[in-house]
């Protein structure tokens, strides 16, 4: 039987093996892109060629949606294929045909076709995107097909704008590559595409002109032919995995789009990850610049990771950065026409510092530069100067002014007063913030030294001579001002990457303490709120499902309730299939009033473990500060949650390892130990049947008894495995019952061997009314094991008594005492092992020493202690401790 | 009085020998069936007085063969389970066994247990006989009529509960009851497995008829299944 429960085990380890296996296969989607240069190659034809070919397979092949193009021999090909209907969308007065995502969903073939991948959703409710859709339908397990062309790449799109002069607004971004796994190149010769575009198979005629005119020239297509071609290439590649690290630069500037699109292009080239890294130096939370923002969405479009670092310095940040990250190549813009040139000598510097890694300069044509006076009036009003600086420039030249006149009036050297005014430029920039106030104190610092200590006085007529202390004066003030608000500026930032590292600091050392799941999103849960200022919920997953929320709400009480509601939930829910952000400022389901991001612990594609619901529309917006934060904080979360799941699974093997060895150390003792009492009775009944006419009457009384006290014996063992296996099995999902203490010790004095009726039992309860928690069954045996024990040890006709009382408030004690002989210390210790059988005077036949060891473990898995004591002046008395039973409501 | 007619249900033939060659020694007449099919028609046949049925069966559920015979009879039916059958045992005593034997078991207890059952079957029909009567057991004697009890002619302080904890019991002496049965009958409105009042009750009705250690024991406790009251 015990055999049988190991074979069972295997079993069901190998059952549950194969079936995470083929859940893994099965999860996600597989993509095909039918890739082309150029509309007319006859990708969709391609597409709808391979689908007849695996509907004649048996393959459940259905067109999710096609271009209505209207092409005779596309249609043609079309035809009995699935198709599913297409939902009808107003757009400015017109209805529009759209693929309809969640009947593709809900029908759930093995394969979809999605024509044109690139396409912009008109009703965005869902995904602005068609990509996201498709990126859905994988998530969902649906295989895609699908169309795009070369123009619509994302790390072209620059390349194609600046060289055909057409502006492509829809574009694919890379990382749609990645995830294909499979891309087929539809390719034609340009001089054939055209001559099909004449004979109208493309376009209809009023448009083959037009087309012909503009985009499709011979040398656009050979342009675009060579792009796809080395895209595709790429895309072969790249399929041997990403080993280096490429590192761009990103900046605020309209021309480093052009850096970033040639980085990422490398990047793919050269098969890198692109990882982007913007230096910040500004003191505001929030990064106001628009033109960054695009910069750095363009970037992560692009694939690459981007970190924000804090810093003047940007050669020894980029520097460290790179030598601490591995970066392999790095990516610069660089702006010749810029006087300051700090940007070579930024070059420079990297060339000093990091020598070993490869840079690349990208000239940075300079944008059109029309806007550069507006920039600087706009600037200049954005920081507008407050009334609080005002008053402290005028109060600090004030005073100023008075200790000026003071110290000339103690006959002073004008030298003094200007270190003074010099002195007063360096505190006005340190309790302003604006530089401007350093600049406007310096030009009327200028002045009023003018008006006041100069000749003539009370005028602003002066010296020539003067002019030289003036210039002087104004650039020592204008210099020293600047330095001032730069060490300023530096440690505010320091104090802002203190803040950055101790919140992150403080997660996770906070979640390094967690010990169970539900901790990690407590502390996630409570650190998030402290960072946000806003209500948080975290849901944990539960069977692909949403399981119970934490709710985290903040102070001003904000309507956490809203997050209950049916829409909300749904979008938490698609977060946690899809693995992937959605909600408030995200781009997928942005009218949602929260923001949701999914912790992911597992592979690509799987469920993820839990989503945060951040109800951050209520508070400020997400600066990219605070979301660079928000994502780390996440990613603790992830690394925390992943940790305990790891520790729990190992625990898990630990135990059944340990079950594994105890059930191969019982079977062996059993195997061994079984076969005395076998064959004794064996041998017995053999004697008995075969030599009965030679036995005398007491001889065969012998031999029945001794085969009735072995049959006994074996009972007994048998009673106690199957308490064993029964403890076993129960260990993880235990129901205790209530039972009455007397009920128990009624039970097992029923239960007890033959021998017990020569001796004297006797039961005392403190209290009939005592109830236990435990099972009753278990405990029984408990019981009779020690009694049968006691038996064993104690002279005949002696007193065995049981002893039942409630110790403290919790627990009720039992013990059992006898009058048997005492146990020796070293045996006491050993008493409870598995196995041992004591000093053994006749082995093998007192036991295999599993009574005892079962006792205690039944005891334990009970939440009890056993143990045993020597009595004076003689016996012994084993006692353990059971919970008493307390209605939980 | 007749010989006692007993139908052994017993699909293992060692058993099944057993038990027989000690019904015969006890001078009991029997039959024995080996499966519940054949056990069905023997019933109807033979007409036990008391039938000893082993829950493995080869063909159908011993539970089955319980349905089946208890329709309008009220003969004893001692289950008789082997350790793994637990679940079954339980399942058996609700639809209506009235005792149970767990293998392996000494053919004494099973002689004890046929006693037992003959007894109660002589007290149903007595009952049977005299509509609503006092109830006697050894020391014990219930007055139906004036809902109250007593034990060697004193009166018990019992609360509602317990008398009818009590009235359950007498009416069913000697019948192995469930903790499931006893809850739904007595504690209509709690949840089944709510022991806790039925452990409760168990103990202070305890305290009243079983005063002292020494005193004549009537509530016998069948961990993990149930309780049953004992005849004297």
């Amino acid at each position: 039987m015990l055999k049988d429960n190991t074979d069972e085990m295997k079993n069901l380890l190998h059952q549950l093996k194969v079936k995470n296996e083929y859940e893994q296969k099965v999860t996600r989607g597989k993509l095909k892109i039918f890739f082309g240069y150029a509309a007319g190659v006859g990708k969709t034809y391609a597409m709808l060629e391979e689908a007849q070919e695996l509907k004649a397979n048996g393959v459940d092949v259905i067109i999710g949606y096609l271009e209505p193009h209207n092409r005779p021999a596309t249609t043609a090909m079309a035809k009995g294929l699935n198709c599913l209907k297409p939902k009808q969308v107003e757009y400015q007065g017109i209805k529009v045909n759209e693929f309809d995502l969640e009947d593709a969903l809900k029908r759930k073939p093995q394969i979809i076709l999605v024509d044109e991948l690139a396409h912009s959703n008109i009703d965005d409710t869902k995904h602005s995107k068609r990509y996201q859709d498709v990126e859905e339908l994988l998530a969902a397990g649906i295989d895609v097909y699908t169309t795009l062309n070369v123009q619509h790449v994302e790390s072209f799109n620059d390349l194609i704008q600046h060289l055909m002069k057409v502006d492509v607004k829809e574009t694919v971004p890379d990382y749609i590559f990645e995830i294909a796994s499979e891309i087929k190149l539809v390719d034609i010769e340009p001089s054939d595409l055209i001559m099909r575009l004449r004979a109208g198979k493309v376009y209809t005629t009023e448009k083959v002109d037009f087309a012909l005119n503009n985009f499709f020239q011979n040398e656009n297509l050979a342009y675009l032919r060579d792009l796809a071609l080395r895209k595709m290439t790429m895309y072969l590649a790249s399929k041997e995995g990403a080993t280096e690290k490429l590192l761009v630069c990103i900046s605020g500037a309209s021309s480093n789009e052009r850096v970033i699109r040639a980085a990422a292009r490398l990047a793919k080239a050269v098969n890198c990850e692109l990882i982007g890294v913007y230096i910040s130096n500004k003191d505001s939370e929030k990064i106001q610049d628009e033109r960054l923002l695009v910069n750095m969405q363009l970037a992560e479009k692009l694939g690459a990771h981007i970190t924000i670092l804090y810093g003047f310095n940007k050669g020894e940040l980029i520097a460290e950065y790179a030598k601490e990250k591995g970066i392999s190549k790095i990516v610069l813009g660089s702006n010749r026409s810029n006087w300051l040139k700090w940007r070579d000598s930024l070059i420079e510097q990297l060339n000093q510092k990091i020598p070993e890694i490869d840079k690349y300069v990208i000239t940075e044509v300079k944008a059109k530069k029309k806007n550069t006076l507006k920039n600087i009036i706009s600037i200049a009003f954005r920081k507008k100067i407050n009334l609080s600086d005002s008053v402290w420039t005028t109060l600090i030249l004030f005073i100023c002014t008075v200790l000026g006149i003071g110290i000339q009036t103690l006959g002073s050297n004008n030298v003094n007063v200007i270190l003074i005014y010099i002195l007063g430029v360096m505190i006005t920039a340190l309790v302003t913030n604006r530089r401007a106030t350093s600049l406007i104190y310096s030009v009327a610092m200028l002045v009023v030294y003018d008006y006041i200590f100069t000749h003539p006085i009370g005028s602003l007529e002066s010296n020539s001579n003067n002019i030289l202390t003036f210039i002087v004066m104004f650039i020592v003030a204008f210099l020293s001002s600047t330095w001032t608000s730069k060490i300023k500026k530096q440690s505010k930032l320091d104090a802002k990457r203190a803040y950055r590292t101790e919140i992150l600091l403080k997660t996770s050392r906070t979640l390094q303490q967690a010990v169970n799941i539900k901790d990690v999103y407590y502390v996630t849960g409570n650190q998030l709120r402290e960072l946000l200022k806003c209500s948080v919920c975290i849901y944990p997953e539960k069977n692909n499902d949403l399981g119970i929320p934490y709710y985290f709400t903040d102070n001003k009480g904000n309507n956490i309730e809203d997050i209950s509601t049916k829409e909300e939930k749904a979008i938490a829910l698609w977060v946690l299939r899809n693995s992937h952000e959605a909600g408030f400022g995200t781009d997928t389901l942005c009218k949602a009033s929260f923001m949701y991001l999914p912790i992911t612990t597992g592979e690509e594609g799987k469920t993820a473990s839990a989503v945060v619901a951040l109800n951050i529309k209520n508070s400020e917006t997400l600066d990219p500060f605070t979301f660079n934060l928000l994502t780390s904080i996440c990613e603790e979360c992830e690394q925390a949650v992943l940790r305990i799941q790891i520790r729990e699974k190992q625990n898990k093997s630990e135990m059944i390892a340990k079950q594994e060895k105890l059930r191969a150390n019982l079977l062996r003792g059993i195997s061994h130990d079984l076969r005395t009492p076998l064959t004794t009775i064996l041998g017995n009944t053999d004697i008995l049947l075969h030599q009965d006419y030679t036995l005398t009457k007491a001889q065969k009384t012998e031999l029945y008894e001794a085969i009735y006290s072995d049959a006994t014996w074996l009972i007994d063992l048998v009673e106690n495995l199957l308490a064993m296996t029964k403890v076993e099995n129960n260990m993880l999902k235990v129901k205790w019952q209530p039972e009455l203490v007397e009920d128990i010790l009624q039970s097992a004095i029923m239960h007890l061997s033959k021998d017990a009726e020569n001796y004297n039992i006797k039961v005392k309860i403190e209290n009939p009314e005592l109830i236990v928690k435990t099972d009753g069954q278990l405990i029984v045996q408990v019981i009779i094991n020690i009694v049968n024990n006691a038996i064993k040890y104690a002279p005949k006709g002696s007193l065995i008594s049981l002893k039942a009382t409630s110790v403290g408030k919790n627990m009720c004690e039992i013990g059992i005492s006898n009058d048997g002989p005492h146990i020796a210390k070293e045996v006491k210790q050993k008493i409870f092992d598995l196995f041992y059988t004591g000093n053994t005077e006749y082995s093998g036949r007192k036991g295999m020493g599993i009574g005892l060891a079962l006792c205690k473990s039944i005891v334990e898995a009970n939440g009890g202690k056993i143990d045993v004591e020597n009595l004076n002046p003689s016996g012994v008395r084993f006692y353990f401790t059971l919970p008493l039973w307390r209605d939980e409501i | 009085m007749s010989e006692t007619r007993i139908l052994i249900v017993e699909d293992d033939t060692e058993v099944g020998k057993l038990i027989s060659m000690t019904l015969k020694a006890s001078h009991y007449a029997y039959t024995w069936s080996k499966d519940g099919n054949s056990a069905i028609t023997d019933f109807k046949i033979f007409k036990p007085d008391i039938v000893l049925l082993d829950l493995g069966l080869p063909d159908i559920d011993g539970v089955e063969v319980i349905k089946k015979i208890r329709i309008n009879k009220m003969i004893p039916i001692i289950v008789i389970s082997a350790r793994s059958e637990e679940s079954e045992k339980i399942k058996a005593l609700d639809e209506g066994a009235d005792d149970y034997l767990v293998k392996p078991f000494s053919v004494n207890e099973m002689l004890a247990r046929i006693r037992v059952a003959l007894r109660r079957l002589k007290l149903i029909q007595d009952v049977d006989e005299v509509e609503v009567k006092d109830y006697q057991n050894g020391n014990l004697r219930i007055d139906y009529a004036a809902r109250t009890a007593y034990l060697d002619n004193k009166a018990l302080t019992l609360t509602e509960t317990t008398f009818n904890l009590l009235c359950l019991f007498a009416k069913n002496t000697a019948k192995v009851l469930t903790h499931g049965y006893v809850m739904r009958t007595i504690w209509k409105d709690k949840p089944i497995n709510d022991t806790v009042s039925l452990r409760v009750a168990i103990a202070s009705l305890r305290k009243e008829i079983e005063p002292n250690e020494d005193s004549t024991k009537y509530i016998q406790t069948h961990i993990g299944v149930g309780y049953s009251f004992i005849q004297h």
